[in-house]
């Protein structure tokens, strides 16, 4: 039996791809390209046309109400900044500590660490700002000095499970090779730590912790759950309060907010520098 | 008793002695017995197929791997003895990685300083003389201020393998030093080790380069399995291995083009076919 050559072909020979639909895949693209950018310049438009501009002065930008803000402004802002500092101390050493107990090889540290973390981790830091300001004086019969005790230690202990996840993360995320290398060359277990895994570990960490540190200012903000003296008012409370005045609409809390900004924004950025700085490094 | 003084004590000319060298990683048995003698100035190149335990034996011999049973003799001084100093006994044996494992923080300068000044407690411009003598003796004299980032993979081996010569070792280790870098970096390498050996340097090598075994080896060791299954004067086991498993290893790795089509898949000698 031989082979039959294959039939001739009809005058138009087949083609293996239909290689020009009517809508090519890139041509879709383009086109939902542009109905994505109608829809955001339609959205800004109607928000242009429905806005009371007017009120938008009165309500959000209203100078009487800024004026009355301005003097106690300082002051408020110097709060927020050291209940922050306080607590992202607490947060980072009691962190530190957690962390290390994590890696522990003894097994009752560990499991105490883990459960730490799953239940600061798990409860709303409110609730722990009124445990820490009301529950602990009365079980312990402990006075806490004064607020930033207070908040340093209820903010901290919500920020240690978060930056003893962070920190463990960022210890463990350096090579075992670095560590092997350091034994080789007779390093101790401690001296390969300092040298070699920290500072490593560090820069793996910096822009988690920095996040961290921008949580732990907003956070601030419970301390008016604790109840405060005028000299302990801090940003939100402060914003609030301008909120009673007559007619200022929402004037308080826009000038707050964008002070919250003038703090969060620089960490951020800051982060970012460094870690680029880091890039040859790694 | 200072671990120090015994390192100095212990050059009898055996420089490394393994004698029922066992190490099990939960079920699985890696190392299955192994007795080893390397002796001063000698080069041993260790040989097999992957999986056969020579890098174990490798990390067994400065303990980053702990032996489940057996000892290890270095310089003298059992170091699977709980009570001795290993980190002492560490800084006379050099070992160099497949992954290099420079500290990627510190430039070449700082990684050849760094163990020099915490451990040896030598002076900064003692650690900077001793460091820039073996930049230029692996051929880095101008790489110093380089951050590992900034290094060819061949670079970074040699830097290294300077990092290691730094803590004057009487012994180096060194793991598939060359598995990890393009082909046209290997020479580089090699070529700074067998320097090495012609200046006397006791050298434990897990290779795969036999060119390198046979030509700078003093003797080899084929490893299969977990065990030692041949070993001898370099240019014979390489040359004219008596073993089957040796010489079906041989052959598929010096000329892997010519595998007979019955051969695919074959890696032991009783395998069925």
């Amino acid at each position: 039996m031989s082979l039959q050559p294959a039939p001739a072909e009809a005058a138009d020979p087949p083609r293996l791809i239909e290689a020009r639909p009517k809508m090519s895949p890139r041509k879709k693209a383009r086109i939902s390209q542009g109905i994505q950018y109608g829809i955001l310049l339609l959205a800004i438009v109607l928000a242009l046309i429905a806005m009371d501009w007017r009120k938008l002065g009165t309500e959000m930008f209203n100078l009487d109400v800024i004026g009355a803000m301005l003097g106690d402004l300082p002051k408020a802002f110097a709060n927020t900044l050291t209940y922050t500092v306080a607590a992202f101390a607490v947060g980072l050493s009691l962190g530190m500590v957690l962390a290390l107990m994590k890696m522990s090889s003894v097994g009752p540290y560990r499991w105490l660490a883990t459960a730490y973390a799953e239940f600061f981790r798990g409860i709303p830091a409110l609730l722990v700002v009124l445990s820490i300001g009301f529950l602990i004086p009365i079980l312990f019969g402990v006075k806490l000095p004064n607020m930033t005790v207070k908040i340093g230690i209820a903010l901290g202990l919500v920020s240690a499970a978060y930056v003893s996840e962070t920190l463990r993360a960022g210890l463990q995320a350096v090579p075992r090779g670095q560590v092997e290398a350091a034994r080789s060359l007779g390093l101790s277990q401690s001296q390969a730590m300092r040298s070699v895994v920290i500072p490593q570990a560090f820069r793996i960490v910096l822009p988690p912790l920095t996040n961290e540190l921008i949580l732990v200012t907003k956070d601030t903000s419970f301390v008016y759950l604790l109840g405060l003296a005028t000299s302990e008012y801090e940003l939100t409370k402060l914003g609030t309060n301008a909120l009673n005045q007559a007619n200022g609409g929402l004037t308080g809390v826009v000038v707050v907010g964008l002070v919250y900004l003038i703090i969060t924004l620089p960490l951020g950025h800051l982060a970012r520098r460094m870690e680029k700085k880091n890039a040859r490094q790694r | 008793m200072s671990a120090k003084s015994e390192v100095a004590a212990g050059q009898s000319g055996v420089v490394v002695d393994i004698a029922g060298l066992h190490k099990s990683f939960g079920d699985v048995h890696v190392l299955k017995g192994i007795d080893l003698r390397v002796q001063e100035r000698e080069v041993v190149c260790i040989i097999g197929p992957s999986g056969s335990g020579k890098s174990t034996l490798l990390r067994c011999v400065n303990l980053l791997e702990q032996p489940s049973s057996g000892t290890v003799e270095l310089l003298g001084i059992d170091v699977t003895d709980p009570d001795v100093d290993i980190d002492a006994v560490r800084t006379r044996v050099g070992m160099v990685f497949q992954a290099f494992n420079l500290f990627p923080h510190h430039t070449v300068m700082g990684n050849l300083v760094l163990a020099q000044r915490k451990v040896l407690k030598r002076s900064k411009a003692e650690a900077e003389e001793v460091a820039w003598a073996n930049l230029r003796q692996v051929g880095l004299g101008d790489r110093a201020t380089f951050y590992p980032s900034e290094l060819s993979g061949g670079q970074q081996q040699r830097a290294a393998i300077a990092r290691a010569l730094s803590m004057n070792p009487a012994l180096m280790l060194f793991d598939e030093p060359t598995s990890a870098l393009d082909p046209e970096l290997v020479g580089d390498v090699l070529a700074v080790m067998r320097d090495l050996a012609i200046e006397g340097m006791t050298m434990m090598v897990v290779t795969h380069e036999m060119a390198f075994a046979r030509d700078v080896g003093d003797r080899v060791v084929f490893m299969d399995d977990g065990a030692i299954v041949e070993q001898g004067p370099a240019a014979q086991v390489i040359g004219s291995p008596q073993t089957d498993r040796a010489r079906i290893f041989l052959k598929r790795v010096l000329d892997p083009t010519h595998i007979d089509d019955s051969e695919i898949g074959q890696t032991e000698p009783d395998d069925p076919t």
